[in-house]
Order: structure tokens, then C-alpha cells, then sequence
């Protein structure tokens, strides 16, 4: 397998920023302190990377990526080794069932499930779909509740693509789980996957003629934090919103945002009312507002927002940050991390007070996902 | 029937270290040369035909000289001792994946992720791609 980078070796307690681009995955390292980063890539050179995780349930390192060649289709990879080796188990091949009709073009998400499943593993992908692996990435499923749910083929592709980005499971509740997709909007399933039911009352697509169907909304990132799982922050094309009830509802938090249009959205590592954003002009125009890149970040479950651009551009720029392309560590303070389509990548080791510029030059940044080495 | 299937370096550590491959069929038609392929050697298979059976869209196979997009696709009839040529397409190089993404692409000059919605230009498919 082509393969640019040599791999990483954290020690416990180091930071990882795993950065996904158009032709090629990064790691970036740093100690605790976060001062000083270095670059350790491309891995998959000329490969797309929509999606990275670091599993580090059971004391395992498996670093997952799904490298997805314009020529020769998606795959799923696995380092246990920070990126030295990568291995890719043919017969893991992810494949919609023959007869379906639809074919895998991409792997957006890559979702550890919950903590007492280990080997419990969920993919996101293009054409809108999850993926299930109960014996730890061997083999996979696609989940029939989403792959022949009636809604499907009303379904239409944004500008991304027809895909399944976020997938969260209820902590508290293996039946429980809710998945966004573009479009379609949040669906949530109360038992197990058998079955879901749309959730996206209060959220408007302002694409389509009635702006609150029941779905088709164009929903392009929702978080939330595990400590409160039925509170959900949801960035969607055009509109914030929040929900306390799981989804059932979900109410405007656009309150002093320069734009309510954007892709990005992250959830602070420890306190549930705070989150980040990276508010985009408009669709029209997918570049941060007044030629400035802030990141917002609220600290109170919305009710406010507040600019934080200590350390970014500030003249002239027009910056785009996607979907995936915003996370946080899990130090204290939390580091937030975000990477534009102009191949930058920004740090903050305070909680968004001050960035700094951890890399430039790279390809078109379609992820970054932080992690804490166990 | 046996022929020869040529590959693109690229998947040569799918195919064992090999480029140039015999390959046998029961069949007369790429299809069933194919059909070998997922047989026997399924990392090179699924990386030139999806899951259902099509040929990925910046994949081109050539029967000779020949394109088999104008000699009936997968049903395009092959000869004992044929040359088949697997060769990714130009169009894929660009990092959008299908053909009318491209042709968007070029015409607004868009980002990727522009307002267009890329099945109203699916009409553009066929001249993007050869």
C-alpha cells in the first residue's frame, strides 16, 4: 500500500491530531503542553480522507482510516502502530448486500461504539448508509433499518455528496442512537437499529418550498457530550439549533453569530454547555464572514456566542472549515483544533482564547480528530 | 478461453506482484473475465468494479485498442488470447469523484462544495470521461 508517512510514537499522555485531506492523511504530535508539533505524513498520498479515528477502548491504539482512491474506490484501514503500518484485511471490504443497488463511494464517519461494546464499531457512509461491526472491524454490516427505510429515496445528495456524517450513541442506552445525514436530516432509532423515525421538528431547510418538513433537511454536523446525551447542538445549512429532549424538538441558538451558515461544530471535552463553531457567509458564498476567521464558541448551551480570533488571520482572508474539520482533545484546558480547505491547520491549547498556526501547505483538509494517548 | 489481462502498476500488490495476468473464463465476454478476477483475486476485482457488478467510473478497459464503452460494455465479446487493458482514466485524478462532479467543476469553478446540485449535470457524464 502507498504509504508516505512513517508512523508517529507517542507516549502516554502526548496529543495527536489526525487530519484528514484530499490527497493524503497527517499526524500531527505534541507532548502535553502543546507548544511544539510535529508532522508525520502523507499516509495514503493522493488518497482522500474523510475519516479517522482513534480507538483506545480496552487499552487498545487501532488507528482507523478510510483512504478512498478516486480511482479504485473507498477502504478501511487499521494501524495499530500510530501510522508505522497500516493493514487492510481484504475480506473486511465493506460491500452494500448484491441486489441493492447502490455501491459504497466514501466512508465519512468512523464511530467507536459504546464503551461496555469494545468491539462494537459503526461506519458512516456515502450513499447514505451505516455500517455495523460487532467483532471489532472483521466484518461488517449494513444496517437494514437505514439501507430500506421508506424515506430513502427522497433522499437527495448535497453538494458533498448523499452521506451519513455523524452517528452518536446514547451512553446511557444501547437502543438508542442518532445519525445525521445530508440530506435527509437526524433520525434516531430506540430500538437498536430495527427501526427510525425522523427528528427534526423546529429544523428548517430553507432550500425547500415548506421550510419545516417532517425531513430532507440539509443537517451538516450535530455533537453533543456523553455526560448529557439527550442535549444535542445541531449546525445545520443555514441555522443553530439546540435539543434537551434527544431530538424530539430542537429550538434556534443562533444568538449573536455573524452568520448561522456553516459546516463545523465541536463539543468541548468537559463541560456539555459549551461548543464550537466556525460560522461560514452564506451558501452562496462558503468563505468565513468579513473576510475574518473566528472561531465561536458558546458557553452557555447557546444562549450566547462570543468571536474568538486571538491568533488567526484577520485581514482578508476566506477561509472554509468542513464538517469533520473541527475537534477537541481531552486535556484540561481543552484543545480545539480545526483545518481549512486551504490546507491549514490551527491549534488552540486554551480553550479558543489564542491559535496558533500548526501547519500549512497541506491538501484541502477534510477532517481532524484530536485524541489524548491512553 | 485464456487471455491476458493487463493491469496498472497501481494494483500490483493487490495482484500478487503481478501487471500482466492470465486469466481463464468460461465465458466470452469481459464480464465473464471479470467474473475470474472476483474469484480469484478479490482485491483487484473491487477496485475496478463496484459491488454490484459496475465498472468504477475512472476505470477504463480496453479489449486491445478498443474501448468497451463502445463495444458493448461488459457484454463486449472477447477472443481466446485476447489483451485486455485495465487503465484509470484521466478524469479521476482531480480529487472529485465522478465525471459530472468534474464538468460542475470546470463550469462554475466551484469549490466542490458549491450550491449545485450535481445530478442536474449527469448529462456531461459521457464527455468527461472518455
Amino acid at each position: 500500500m502507498p504509504k508516505g508517512g512513517a508512523g508517529v510514537r507517542p507516549d502516554a499522555g502526548d496529543v495527536i491530531v489526525m487530519v484528514g485531506t484530499t490527497k493524503g492523511a497527517f499526524l500531527l504530535h505534541a507532548h502535553a503542553d502543546r507548544r511544539d508539533w510535529c508532522i508525520d505524513g502523507p499516509h495514503f498520498p493522493g488518497e482522500d480522507v474523510y475519516a479517522l479515528m482513534l480507538d483506545q477502548r480496552v487499552g487498545r491504539r487501532a488507528l482507523w482510516a478510510s483512504p478512498g482512491n478516486p480511482f479504485f474506490g473507498t477502504s478501511l484501514v487499521r494501524s495499530d502502530d500510530f501510522g508505522a503500518s497500516w493493514s487492510a484485511k481484504e475480506d473486511r471490504a465493506i460491500a452494500f448486500p448484491e441486489g441493492s443497488g447502490v455501491s459504497i463511494k466514501r466512508v465519512w464517519q468512523i464511530q467507536p461504539g459504546r464503551t461496555d461494546q469494545p468491539e462494537h464499531l459503526l461506519l458512516g457512509v456515502e450513499p447514505t448508509c451505516m455500517f455495523e461491526s460487532t467483532d471489532g472491524g472483521d466484518t461488517w454490516q449494513a444496517v437494514r433499518g437505514l439501507l430500506e427505510h421508506e424515506h430513502r429515496p427522497k433522499w437527495t445528495p448535497g453538494a458533498g455528496g448523499m452521506c451519513l456524517h455523524t452517528i452518536i450513541p446514547d451512553p446511557s442506552s444501547a437502543e438508542r442512537m442518532l445519525i445525521a445525514c445530508s440530506t435527509g436530516g437526524v433520525y434516531r432509532t430506540d430500538d437498536g437499529g430495527a427501526t427510525w423515525q425522523a427528528r427534526n421538528a423546529g429544523v428548517r431547510a430553507e432550500f425547500l418550498p415548506d421550510k419545516h418538513p417532517e425531513f430532507g433537511q440539509c443537517v451538516h454536523k450535530v455533537v453533543h457530550h456523553p455526560a448529557r446525551p439527550e442535549r444535542l447542538f445541531l449546525q445545520n445549512h443555514w441555522g443553530l439549533y439546540r435539543s434537551d429532549d434527544w431530538g424530539d424538538s430542537w429550538v434556534d441558538i443562533a444568538n449573536g453569530v455573524p452568520s448561522d451558515f456553516g459546516f463545523a461544530m465541536a463539543m468541548h471535552p468537559a463541560d456539555p454547555d459549551t461548543v464550537y463553531i466556525v460560522p461560514l457567509e452564506s451558501d452562496m458564498f462558503r468563505c468565513c464572514p468579513e473576510g475574518r476567521l473566528r472561531v465561536y464558541r458558546t458557553r452557555d448551551a447557546g444562549g450566547s456566542w462570543a468571536p474568538m480570533g486571538a491568533g488567526l488571520p484577520q485581514d482578508g482572508v476566506y477561509e472554509t472549515v468542513l464538517r469533520d474539520s473541527m475537534h477537541a482533545d481531552t486535556l484540561s484546558p481543552a484543545g480545539i483544533y480545526f483545518g481549512t480547505r486551504s490546507g491549514k491547520v490551527f491549534g488552540s491549547a486554551d480553550e479558543g482564547e489564542s491559535w496558533m498556526l500548526l501547519r500549512d501547505g497541506l491538501p484541502p483538509v477534510t477532517c481532524v480528530k484530536a485524541a489524548v494517548v491512553a | 478461453m485464456t487471455v491476458t489481462v493487463n493491469l496498472p502498476d497501481a494494483l500490483r500488490v493487490q495482484a500478487d506482484g503481478h501487471v500482466r495476468l492470465d486469466v481463464s473464463a468460461t465465458g466470452g465476454t469481459v464480464g465473464d473475465v471479470l467474473a475470474t478476477l472476483r474469484r480469484e483475486l478479490p482485491a483487484v476485482y473491487r477496485r475496478i468494479a463496484t459491488e454490484q457488478g459496475e465498472l468504477r467510473p475512472h476505470i477504463n478497459v480496453f479489449i486491445g485498442d478498443e474501448d468497451i464503452r463502445w463495444s458493448g460494455g461488459l457484454a463486449a465479446p472477447v477472443g481466446d488470447g485476447s489483451e485486455i487493458h485495465i487503465i484509470p482514466a484521466v478524469s479521476g485524478g482531480s480529487g472529485l469523484r465522478d465525471p459530472y462532479q468534474w464538468v460542475v467543476a470546470v463550469m462554475i469553478a466551484d469549490d466542490g462544495h458549491g450550491m449545485w446540485c450535481p445530478r442536474s449535470a449527469r448529462v456531461a457524464r459521457s464527455h468527461s470521461r472518455g
